[in-house]
């Protein structure tokens, strides 16, 4: 039987007694802890013992010496700490003892003094968070993209998770009952924020440009596009000429989803696009005189 | 301990109370708290260290050296905590006085 087990799980820190209970579980099964993380957690298999596990958020600790002898003097011993300021100890179980044995704070001002250490951070890092959703958002804004989207969710449901588990953490119960969790919070984040990457590496090649000398005796000149993945595309037309242009996007159906025109155009579209091919017509004024020329070049980002 | 501080938390009282007749480590206040108490005072870990760490900045209790075998914490009272502890005790009395007078020893 495998001896070392990965758990990959993360556990809000608002919700840390749910993971000393999922750890206490497992302890019963013959899953001991070897060290706990953020992110992921080693279990070793021995069913000879059963532990019962304290998580502690100390961030600052004068002496960190006298902290663990003090939890050793009660039996607890320390496992490992997080580079975030959580530790980590075990007792082993004896059932003949009163749960308050597995307790480490164990009155209602020392309880809150943990938890307004976490709640500090966590308004600290929720407004940063927040910060970052406006950020992020006008970015979206002045250029849209699912990526820019997707991020900016990504940081408002993670900020706005932060801020409401710095509170919770403080206010662990409603009405005698644990609150229900947030998890889904992380979950949902961190799927936008791979989304968001997805598109932003799928999109990086995905640029292209075509060039066009105006002729016209030419019939209108077109230029077929594709937009790969279900996202906003930027047209960036450029044109050259004493001759008045009109551009127009059109789906295959014939549907016109954008027109630009003038003379000199410097112009900038964007557009939102379904898979697909799609056209780009130049065509100039019918009055537009034999032998005017220029340049002409639209780019697709 | 002066006319505006406000009054201990009961694991504050019951670790001052412990080391009124000498100096003790955190189990063994614990485990005296415990009794004093009739099991309903229990002090953990987490609440010991920051409660000692809290009375040794206020100049209440101090560490005193320990043999160095020994890895457990030796504290002690200072003159500022047996005083804070002497009031808070009068000052529980009066209360529990108070209390007597009105509703005698009914629970």
């Amino acid at each position: 039987m495998k001896q070392i087990k990965r758990r990959y799980t993360m556990y809000p820190a608002w919700e840390y007694k749910q993971e000393i209970a999922d750890m206490n579980a497992l302890s019963d099964k013959g899953w001991q802890l070897k060290k706990g993380g953020c992110f992921r957690s080693v279990f070793y298999w021995n069913d000879t013992a059963r532990y019962r596990y304290a998580l502690d958020y100390n961030n600052h600790i004068d002496d960190p010496a006298r902290y663990r002898d003090t939890f050793a003097e009660q039996g607890w011993e320390f496992l490992n700490d997080t580079f975030n300021g959580w530790h980590f100890f075990r007792k082993r179980y004896d059932p003949s003892l009163p749960p308050e044995e597995y307790e480490i704070y164990t009155d209602e001002q020392s309880v809150r003094e943990m938890a307004g250490r976490w709640s500090r951070l966590g308004y600290a890092f929720g407004a940063v968070e927040l910060a970052a959703t406006a950020a992020n958002g006008l970015m979206a804004l002045r250029l849209p993209s699912v990526t820019g989207i997707a991020i900016t969710l990504a940081c408002l449901v993670l900020g706005a998770a932060i801020l409401t588990g710095a509170w919770r953490i403080r206010h662990p119960h409603v009405a005698g009952k644990p609150r229900k969790s947030l998890h889904w919070c992380f979950t949902t984040a961190i799927s936008l924020l791979a989304l968001g990457l997805l598109f932003g590496v799928l999109r990086y090649y995905q640029s292209s440009s075509s060039e066009y000398v105006y002729d016209p005796s030419a019939p209108p000149w077109t230029w077929e596009m594709s937009a790969p993945l279900p996202d906003f595309y930027t047209m960036d037309v450029e044109a050259d000429t004493d001759a008045m242009v009109k551009i127009t996007v059109t789906d295959k159906n014939g549907k016109v989803l954008a027109e630009m025109g003038g003379e000199d155009l410097q112009a900038e579209k964007t557009l939102f696009l379904w898979p697909g091919k799609y056209d780009v017509t130049v065509q100039y004024d019918a009055g537009t005189p034999a032998g005017t020329s220029g340049f002409f070049r639209f780019e697709v980002d | 301990m002066g006319k505006n501080a406000e009054p201990l938390t009961e694991s504050y009282f019951y670790i001052l109370l412990c080391l009124y007749d000498g100096p003790s480590h955190g189990y063994g206040i614990m485990q005296r708290a415990l009794a004093l108490s009739d099991g309903h005072v229990h002090i953990g870990s987490g609440t010991m260290y920051g409660a000692t760490g809290n009375m040794m900045k206020k100049g209440w209790i101090e560490e005193c050296p320990t043999p160095d075998a020994d890895r457990r914490r030796l504290y002690r009272l200072t003159d500022t905590g047996r005083r804070v502890l002497l009031d808070e005790a009068d000052r529980l009395r009066r209360l529990a006085a108070a209390a007597d007078g009105i509703i005698g020893g009914e629970k």
